[in-house]
Order: C-alpha cells, then structure tokens, then sequence
C-alpha cells in the first residue's frame, strides 16, 4: 500500500514537472488552441450574461433608476450649453495651432477586439484579437467613450490576456481633476475591481466624486482616459501624502467591444 | 476511463459557464469559485465503501446525500486544476498543484470527522478554502522574491481592502453549496421513490 502511493506521488511529481516545463515550451499554442476550440461557446455565455444582469440590475434598481434619469436630463442641458462653448474654443485652437505651426492631436490607431471571458482569480480579460492583428504586449485597451479598462499582458496567435488596470500587477500615473485644478498621483491596482490612489499633495483640494483620469507622465497610456471617480479619501497626519480608492469607471459599464490602441 | 472523461467535459463546461457567464453577477468584484466549490463537493460525496452491505449507516440517515463516487477526490482536483490552468492567465501548473494539495489535505482532515455534521463540514470548507487561497498568496510572494514578478492574483486576503471581497465570497461559496446539497438531496429522494 505504501509502495503504491509513493509510485502514486512521483507520477504527480513528474506530471507537474512536465506541466511547469510546458510554460517554456509550447503552452501558448496550446492556450490558443483551446481559446479558439471555446470561443464560440464563451461568446455565447458573455452575451446572455450580460443581458441576464443588465435585466436583474433594471428590476433592482427601477426606484434609483427615475431618480437618475432625472438628473441625467438636468446634467444633459447643462453639457449641452457647454458643448457650444467648447466647440468654439476647439475652432480657437485649431487656428491657433495652425498660425503656431503645431501638429494637430493624431487620432488613436484601434482595433476592436470583443471580450471572450474574466478570470474568478485575477483582474484579468480575455479578448478575441492577437498577434495575426497586430496586438502587442502593453498596448492600452480602452472602451468607446475613452475609458481606461487595461493593458495587454500575452499575446496569443487569436487571443490576447488584458491585465484590467485593478490588477495587482498595474500601477500607473494619474491625474484628479477639480473644477480649476488638476493633481497628479499614482494609481495601483488592488484586485478585485479595485483601484488605490496614492502620492497626491496632502494639501490637494481633492473630494469624494472628482473625476480621475490617465496622465502622459510616465508614458504607460496615453493622457486624458477615463480611469474612475474619488470614492473614498484617506487623511493622516503622519502621512506626507492622500491616499484613497478610486471607484473605476469600466466596472459601471458591462464592457463587450473593446478598442486596443496600437499607436498613441 | 469513462468517469474521468465525464469529468474533464464536466470541469471544462463549468470553467467556461464561470468566466463567461457568471462573471457579471458579482458581489464586492467577486464570484464564487465553482470549481473550486465543485471539487470539494466531490470529494465529500465520494465513498470508498464496497458495494455490498453494510454501507455507512451515518450517512443514509444524515443530511447528506450519499452517491458512489469511489476515491474521485484527488483525481477530480487534478483534473478541475489542469483545465483551470489551461484557460488562466498564469503559469501552467499552478492550479493543477494547488488543488490537488488542498484536495489531498482536506481530504486527510475529513477522516476525522463525521460526514453527516453540519458544523465540521462548514468548518472543512472553510479551512479547505483558506488553504487554496494562502496558498496562492504565498506562491506570489515566492515569485516576487525570487523573479521580481507579481502574478497578479486578486488573492481574497482577510484584510485591508480584500476583506469585503473575502466574506463575499465565502458566503457566495456556503450559498452554491448548500443549494446544491439541498438539490442532490432531492434528486436522491427521487430515485430511491
């Protein structure tokens, strides 16, 4: 009986051998492969879950839900008077740059990738674009509406691993904005959709529900994505420095389309 | 050969039902883990009994259903840890050693206690989650000591920001659980009528 299970325990020992030489050898095909076998099936599963919990998060929320939209119609009017004003600074600026002799902004080069799956024990995503579109390690991924979601991390032949930016393994340099005044700090990924802001001036004027976006300053994203809002501040008077939670704004929506920037 | 095939189409549906489509419905930013859930389940309902009688008499009058699933335990962490492993963002390997260890150590504690009592069984699960999810806090730590790597776990750790995330999941994972028991219970009702 002993003999049998000290055989059982070395096959194990040489199975987990193999298994860990496989990361050196091969395993991204293999991980393509199955991607690509399972696609179909998890595409099929993202879409009626997420329809399924847009469904049950309507009839959980019909009270909130009026009480929003009304603000939302208010908060409309108010950008709509905004926008005209805007508008006529963009025209301003446009001519300016061009007097000045200055490259305008070039737009993003995308490409869009749908999201195949999430893991249960990381921040990560799975998308259904890889190398033969041209992806790349570290290039950002956002939403439509310019929201951060993350970076890539592995790219595979069809399929790309995306590190969202509440991974452990992302940090990141922000930007909080006031009405008047931005502060910059650094973003850390906490896991579990969570985001921690550290290294913002203790004399910031910062408060709960300021917008947060990506700076330019370490180069990671490009500036001006949407990352989240101030959720929570964390005053000390031993600290030099604010601290807190960022509430990040891809968890709000029910991301499916996505966009990888290749260049920026 | 037949069961073991049965299982890895088993693991395989409930991973991709997991990642695809349970992870819109979250609580704190988490989901329960069925596999993990679903293999110690297994392990709780195997028997390594004979056939013939007498059976555990325990066992047919307690709470807990009673199905023939001789020794799957340590088989099914392996297997439920080698198709997690290949639809993770990990190294290849960890999973499969992970729950193969926890399955192995969960199933030497159960010796002691009596299947059919609720408490010890709660208490089993609880431990045997623990155990999986230091375990993957303390591989990220080896790899960050020893490759300056973090493999970006979004380990459920017991405090600071995780701990809300901890008690959601724990209690999601009791929740799945006992539904299940409560419907495998049925379901045995049924065929002994």
């Amino acid at each position: 009986m002993k003999l049998r299970r000290l055989k059982l325990f070395l096959v194990f020992l040489v199975i987990l051998l193999v298994f860990f030489s496989l990361n050196k050898f091969g395993i991204n095909k293999i991980r393509n492969t199955i991607f690509r076998v399972s696609s179909p099936i998890q595409e099929a599963f993202w879409q009626v879950g997420k329809k399924l919990s847009l469904t049950l998060q309507v009839l959980f929320e019909i009270k909130e839900l009026k009480k929003e939209t009304e603000e939302v119609k208010k908060m409309n009017l108010r950008f709509q008077h905004q926008i005209i004003a805007l508008r006529e600074i963009a025209r301003e600026n446009k001519v300016l740059r061009k007097a000045l002799n200055l490259d305008l902004q070039k737009p993003f080069n995308l490409t869009l990738a749908n999201v195949v799956s999430k893991t249960t024990e990381g921040d990560f995503i799975l998308i259904n674009q890889g190398k033969k579109e041209g992806l790349s390690q570290g290039m950002p991924v956002i939403t439509a509406e310019k929201i951060l979601v993350g970076r890539i991390e592995k790219v595979f032949d069809d399929f790309s691993q995306v590190s969202l930016i509440s991974n452990p393994k992302i940090t990141f340099d922000i930007e909080v904005l006031d009405e008047n005044e931005k502060f910059l700090g650094i973003a850390k990924g906490k896991g579990n959709l969570r985001i921690q802001f550290q290294f913002i001036d203790k004399k910031a004027q910062i408060k709960k529900g300021d917008t947060v976006v990506s700076s330019r300053l370490a180069g990671n994203f490009p500036p001006g994505l949407l990352v989240g809002t101030i959720k929570t501040i964390k005053k000390s008077d031993v600290e030099p420095f604010l601290e807190g939670e960022i509430n990040p704004y891809f968890k709000e929506l029910d991301i499916e389309i996505l966009f990888v920037i290749k260049e920026f | 050969m037949k069961k073991f095939l049965i299982l890895i189409l088993f693991f395989y549906f409930l991973l991709i039902f997991q990642e695809s489509f349970l992870s819109h419905f979250t609580l704190f930013g988490r989901t329960p883990n069925l596999i993990l859930i679903a293999v110690f389940l297994l392990l709780f309902f195997e028997d390594s009994t004979p056939l013939t009688p007498p059976f555990h008499p325990s066992l047919r009058s307690g709470w807990v259903p009673h199905f023939r699933l001789e020794n799957l335990g340590i088989s099914a962490g392996f297997l439920a840890g080698t198709i997690s492993d290949l639809f993770s963002h990990f190294p290849f390997g960890i999973f499969a050693f992970n729950l193969t260890l926890s399955v192995f150590l969960a199933k030497r504690i159960s010796k002691f206690f009596k299947k059919s009592n609720i408490l010890a069984f709660s208490l089993l699960f609880l431990g045997y989650f623990s155990f999986y999810k230091a375990l993957l806090i303390f591989e990220n730590f080896l790899s960050l000591l020893f490759f300056k790597k973090n493999l970006g776990f979004s380990t459920t750790v017991p405090w600071g920001l995780g701990l809300s995330s901890f008690f959601s999941e724990i209690s999601l994972s009791f929740l799945v659980i006992f539904l299940v028991l409560l419907l495998t219970k049925k379901y045995e009702i049924f065929f002994q009528k």
